[in-house]
């Protein structure tokens, strides 16, 4: 039997994409600008002789100069970790019956689904969900003046919906019920 | 879903770039706190001698170009792997070379699994990726549903009939390892 597949991770494309389009934009230039010197005698993009110019005047201990040692170093560390780390999972992993399978929810998709569930309730006005690592915070308005139990019901009901969805690592749910203001 | 060899090369490249840029970092800070033997924080970026030498010296900038040239197609290159999806293009249905070969496109495949999946109550749209090896694929599916209620009979479906049906289809030996994906439709 082979084993479940992997759940799906960030894949690093946006930082891998800035740095390749940034790298090289600066390498084509370079490039473009050695041949322009080979042939037409002065380069088209950078201006190579004033930036010597202006290096044989600035010092290493230059304050310019450190700041922009200083963010070398911070982008090159960032880098590195984005590198080294391991991608942000996308999904709330979900337990299943066969071992050869593997499921998932994005935590947006599991807001819709509980605010979904629960503004079918009598007495919901409108529900508002926030995810936390451990905790499903859902704050209820209702309608009625005195909402008697609904906190109650709505946590039932949003207890049920998670056990029915069987997230692997499960979460308590919380619920606060505020009173609708009538326009 | 993004190639493995597309994430492989993302951290790599990644990696290298940043360690590059952290030991020039680096480089350049100890030369400003006169850390290092070699120049003083006094000393100017360039010398008259480096300049002189590089412009002496014709063949150091055409070298430096062709370097250049070599990185700039890798790092275009690089950026259009990210494109590069995981599917995979073609499915092997007969294993055994003796009996000849048999292929199928994986989107005709696919397709059929979308079909199948759709036509269950409670599941309106479906996408099915079908990746890892020709002879033992993996499928991706991700089924969208309005009603948050039908996600159990969804899953039940997906782990249990959507394995056997694509089993039989592509006359595997076990189910294929299945990732469903939920999504709550609008």
């Amino acid at each position: 039997m082979s084993p479940p597949p992997s759940p799906p991770r960030s894949q690093r494309v946006v930082p891998a994409m800035v740095v390749a389009a940034v790298v090289g934009a600066g390498l084509v230039t370079f490039v473009i600008d050695v041949v322009a010197v080979w042939t037409i005698g002065h380069s088209l993009i950078w201006p190579y002789r004033d930036m010597a110019a202006r290096m044989r005047h600035t010092t290493w201990s230059d304050t310019p100069i450190i700041a922009i040692a200083a963010a070398i170093t911070a982008v090159g560390v960032l880098l590195l970790i984005a590198a080294v780390v391991p991608g942000r999972k996308k999904l709330l992993d979900l337990d299943a019956d066969r071992p050869a399978t593997a499921a998932g929810i994005s935590a947006r998709h599991l807001r819709r689904a509980l605010r979904r569930v629960t503004i079918r309730l009598d007495g919901v006005g409108d529900v508002t969900v926030n995810l936390r690592r451990h905790r499903a915070q859902l704050d209820v308005t209702t309608p009625y003046r005195d909402p008697g139990d609904l906190a109650g019901t709505v946590q039932t009901s949003a207890d049920h919906y998670l056990d029915d969805l069987r997230l692997t690592r499960p979460l308590r749910t919380t619920v606060r019920t505020n009173h609708q203001k009538s326009a | 879903m993004l190639h493995p060899r597309t994430t492989r090369t993302n951290r790599y490249g990644l990696a290298v770039i940043g360690m590059t840029l952290l030991a020039g970092g680096i480089f350049a800070l100890g030369q400003s706190q006169n850390l290092w033997l070699a120049h003083t924080a006094s000393d100017p970026l360039l010398v008259g001698s480096e300049t002189r030498y590089t412009h002496a010296h014709t063949w150091l900038w055409i070298l430096a170009a062709i370097v250049a040239a070599v990185l700039a197609l890798g790092c275009i290159r690089w950026l259009l792997n990210q494109a590069r999806r995981a599917d995979l293009h073609t499915l092997r249905l007969e294993t055994d070379p003796a009996h000849g070969q048999t292929t199928i496109p994986a989107h005709v495949i696919a397709r059929a699994i979308e079909t199948d999946l759709t036509q269950h109550p409670g599941i309106n749209a479906a996408r099915v990726e079908i990746t890892g090896q020709p002879a033992s694929p993996t499928l991706r599916i991700t089924t969208s549903a309005t009603d948050p209620q039908m996600v159990s009979v969804i899953r039940r479906c997906v782990e249990t009939d959507i394995p056997a049906n694509a089993r039989a289809l592509l006359d595997l030996p076990d189910d294929p390892p299945v990732y469903l994906t939920i999504a709550i439709g609008r």
